[in-house]
């Protein structure tokens, strides 16, 4: 009997994964292919632009208070659920928030903010211009998680009348107001009795004037349920409640419709794009991985033809057919990514050539004397260790293989993330790849990453200080753009750092992903993205009506 | 007995203090620290990227900036009022971390052990007694063959069979989200229903061990002369097999249950994973991944101590076994 059962119950298992592993062969192999030259068919159908409830992949990422949310994950949007800034950001730019209106004075350092009237804390208190002079003194003592204001910018903070604050700024900086949209507001009046926020986790905690209010958040299971602010000053949410529900794959969530909301890969694109209540849609190309140079350890690196040499060896669109199946737009030497506000459209290319790169390594004066295929000089070889994350190691492969064949020998060695940012951060290395976010924020980036001038508004663990970039044009440029408050002006000195970026290679970008994102849209259709932004779920407007002050430009 | 017993305290405390020196001291060798991440691990993914400045801040707001010695000085304190500091990625003490996720992972663990247990020793008894013929042969191949089926890749194919196409069980999570209980019945049911395919994936992958040594010993002592004793005083089948043959054979399948806590330790972070159940061992992982070090090292400790103490059990339960053992 037992025997019996137990040989059923082995075979119906060998019977499974046997069909499975086929099934996925099967598919994976059959539309690689076809992939990157699909265009998506867009999905014209009406969708709801109201919901009662939402539902999206959960997940623990913290306490949604801007002290207590984890660094990793999107615990900042929820946070932004909450709590409200002075501006906002819409799919085009900064647009009023809780301040209606705000003065600059001409010499950049004074920004007299107008704040909104009428507006209470949700559990009925007035929010007046106390609270944001406090939240900012807070801040100084108490660090958030994000959203701070880094020390140096801001000089005081003055309370005007109950409606108006003024920040006073030792240096104008032209990304103040960029700033200002994560800076979320806090209640004095509960605040002021909290020595230590990062252990506050009480439900007064989360008072806010947001839209939303925190109904449930249940930390060992991932879960939250926000639901409408009925205080909320601005305009009606279009989703009444919005509940995330862990999942362990978010892809079978949708499909059995357990969320409403999913990132789909390139792969099983097709499942979804005959579906008339799906609407997919791209990311824009605000995530990507960077390749960094160490000219610090490796000398002959300073030489710009040899990290030019190199932008031409790796071929950048082979990386987005292969890695990123499509999904995704190669890098370009300026830095920006295409779908940047101020991405400089007409700046140098470089286009995969391994005889252009050779020719520029021939020139530096590094050519194959002995004949085994790596290019040397002084008796000294063209060899580097390239470091990365377990993850990106196909991505190592296919680099090493282009470099090879210029004549540039790659060993690839992943390492642990965490191993790898200490790395990166110590100097620690040859060679470099590193995934992040953020590409599609303020362009005052290109300064921070690329310029090794100590400038007082923070130092980035990962900047060009650390692998040993110095260009004194690129530097002077920043220092204009950081104090330039035309935006037009401004915007004509980000194209020029980018062409100077593109013409010195201090970095290579490698691709910017751009995945697809999914939704059902007979459930809610209201998703939209900021214009700085990838994840459309992490945009406040994307639950509120769009009109008033959320209006659509 | 006097000096045993102070030779055993004395090694008792030995072994602690070496376990919390090394969870101390190992993690904080790792590369990096729990804020200088620059990095995401997955396309897509969100990272806050610290200033120097916040990160300075935050190494001291934890006290990671002073010394180690110091550190451990203060750690030591901490723990002796029972205190094992706050985790740095979760915000909370990690004694309430540890709380609220270890009951899940002890729920998993504690019904994989058994059912494995039981079925392993019916399996593999089954097995002896049918030594050499054919049921015997096809359930050991099987058996064997299916042991080397990683436990994730078996949880991934129960979660696609059963959650995925058949839609009998939960995708994801021990509790159905913002769930409203008529009463614990159905509390304690929705809590079955959610750890009904992580237990069967731990119990499979635990299963073949028990079975192959209980089969083993089996086959061992039952050609002992002392069956051959107990079967000439006339002893029916039934009788030397429960009470002569298995009790005997069943003491290394004790030992090795106890052991088995440990190991399984390893493998709940893979099923853990696989169906998003919120145990330790996905929180361990987290923790070690965000360089959490007092998390690290509490989860570690309380790991550490229940391996103590299961070895503890399983001598307790051998000398039950087994009178000949004293402890």
């Amino acid at each position: 009997m037992e025997k019996k059962k137990l040989l059923v119950l082995f075979s119906v298992f060998l019977t499974v994964l046997a069909l499975m592993t086929a099934g996925c062969i099967g598919q994976d192999s059959a539309k690689a292919g076809t992939l990157a030259e699909e265009t998506l068919a867009e999905n014209t159908a009406e969708g709801s632009q109201h919901a009662d409830v939402v539902y999206l992949s959960g997940g623990d990422y913290g306490y949604p208070q801007p002290f207590t949310i984890y660094p990793r994950g999107p615990g900042s949007s929820k946070v932004g659920m909450i709590f409200d800034s002075l501006v906002e950001r819409d799919e085009i730019g900064i647009i009023p928030w809780l301040a209606e209106s705000w003065e600059v004075s001409p010499d950049g350092t004074e920004y007299t903010f107008q704040l909104r009237e009428g507006i209470v804390w949700s559990d009925g208190a007035p929010f007046t211009a106390g609270d944001v002079k406090f939240t900012f003194d807070y801040e100084q003592k108490n660090v958030p998680v994000s959203g701070g204001i880094e020390s140096g910018v801001v000089d005081n903070v003055r309370v005007v009348d109950s409606g108006t604050v003024k920040f006073v700024l030792s240096q104008p900086v032209s990304t103040f107001l960029y700033k200002l949209t994560g800076f979320k507001i806090i209640p004095e009046h509960i605040y002021e009795n909290v020595p230590d926020p990062v252990s506050f986790l009480d439900p007064e905690a989360v008072t806010g004037t947001g839209p939303f209010l925190l109904d449930e958040y249940n930390k060992e299971h991932g879960s939250y349920r926000f639901v409408t602010n009925d205080n909320f000053w601005g305009p009606d949410t279009a989703v009444k409640s919005v509940e995330f529900v862990p999942v362990s794959d978010s892809l079978i969530a949708f499909e059995q419709e357990e969320i409403d909301f999913t990132g789909i890969s390139p792969d099983i694109l097709d499942r979804f794009t005959s579906d008339p209540d799906v609407r997919v849609v791209q990311q824009p190309a605000f995530w990507g991985y960077q390749f960094y140079f160490n000219m610090k350890k490796c000398p002959e690196l300073n030489d710009r033809r040899i990290r030019q040499a190199f932008a031409y060896a790796v071929d950048r669109d082979e990386l987005v057919e292969k890695i990123a199946r499509g999904a995704g737009k190669a890098g370009k030497m300026g830095i920006l990514s295409e779908d940047h506000i101020w991405y400089n459209p007409d700046q140098p290319e470089y286009g995969y050539d391994p005889e252009k790169a050779g020719a520029l390594l021939d020139e530096a004066g590094w050519t194959d004397t002995d004949g085994d295929g790596i290019r040397d000089k002084n008796g000294e070889k063209l060899a580097y260790v390239l470091s990365l994350g377990s993850g990106e190691v196909r991505i190592g492969e296919l680099i090493k293989e282009r470099l090879s064949e210029a004549g540039i020998d790659v060993q690839v060695r992943a390492l642990e993330s965490k191993s790898r940012d200490a790395n990166l951060k110590n100097g620690d290395f040859e060679l470099l790849i590193s995934g992040f976010g953020g590409w599609g924020k303020d362009a005052d980036y290109l300064r921070t990453r690329y310029c090794d001038t100590g400038s007082q508004t923070g130092s980035v663990s990962s900047g060009a200080a650390v692998y040993g970039y110095h260009n004194d044009t690129l530097n002077a440029l920043a220092a204009q753009e950081l104090q330039e408050l035309d935006d037009g002006k401004r915007k004509e000195i980000v194209y020029e750092m980018q062409t100077v970026l593109a013409d010195d290679v201090p970095a290579i970008p490698l691709y910017y992903t751009t995945n697809y994102d999914a939704w059902r849209i007979s459930k809610y259709d209201g998703w939209m993205n900021m214009y700085d932004h990838h994840a459309r779920t992490h945009s406040i407007l994307s639950y509120l009506e769009r009109d008033g002050i959320a209006e659509k430009r | 007995m006097g000096e045993d017993r102070n030779s055993f305290i004395f090694r008792l405390l030995l072994t602690l203090f070496v376990i919390l020196a090394i969870n101390f001291f190992l993690p904080r060798m790792m590369p990096g620290d729990p804020f200088s991440t620059t990095s995401a691990d997955e396309v897509g993914e969100e990272i806050i990227v610290m200033t120097e400045e916040q990160r300075l801040y935050y190494m001291n707001y934890y006290g990671l900036d002073r010394p180690l010695h110091e550190q451990f000085l203060v750690y030591m304190k901490n723990l002796m009022t029972g205190d094992l500091g706050r985790s740095i990625y979760y915000k909370m003490p990690v004694s309430d971390v540890i709380m609220l996720h270890l009951p899940w992972t002890m729920l998993i663990v504690v019904g994989a052990t058994v059912i494995s247990t039981v079925s392993g020793v019916v399996l593999g008894t089954f097995s002896a007694k049918n030594r050499k013929k054919g049921s015997d042969r096809i359930m050991m191949t099987g058996l064997i063959a299916f042991a080397e089926i990683p436990s994730f890749l078996l949880g991934l194919i129960l979660l696609l069979v059963f959650s995925v196409y058949l839609r009998l069980f939960p995708l994801a999570g021990a509790i159905t989200p913002f769930a409203d209980y008529n009463g614990p019945a159905e509390q304690a049911w929705d809590i079955l229903y959610h750890a009904f395919l992580p237990v069967v994936t731990l119990s499979l992958s635990q299963l073949t061990g028990v079975y192959l040594l209980t089969r083993n010993t089996l086959i061992t002592v039952i050609t002992k002369d002392y069956i051959r004793t107990a079967r000439a005083k006339g002893l029916g089948e039934k009788t030397v097999w429960n009470r002569h043959a298995l009790r005997n054979a069943l003491l290394p399948v004790v030992t090795r249950t106890g052991f088995m806590i440990g190991i399984m330790m390893g493998g709940v972070v893979l099923v853990e994973s696989v169906f998003s159940y919120p145990g330790i061992g996905m929180t361990l992982r987290s923790a070690v991944v965000g360089r959490d070090y007092p998390l690290i090292q509490g989860i570690l400790l309380v790991i550490a101590v229940s391996i103590l103490i299961c070895n503890l059990l399983v001598d307790k339960i051998y000398g039950k076994l087994d009178p000949r053992v004293v402890i």
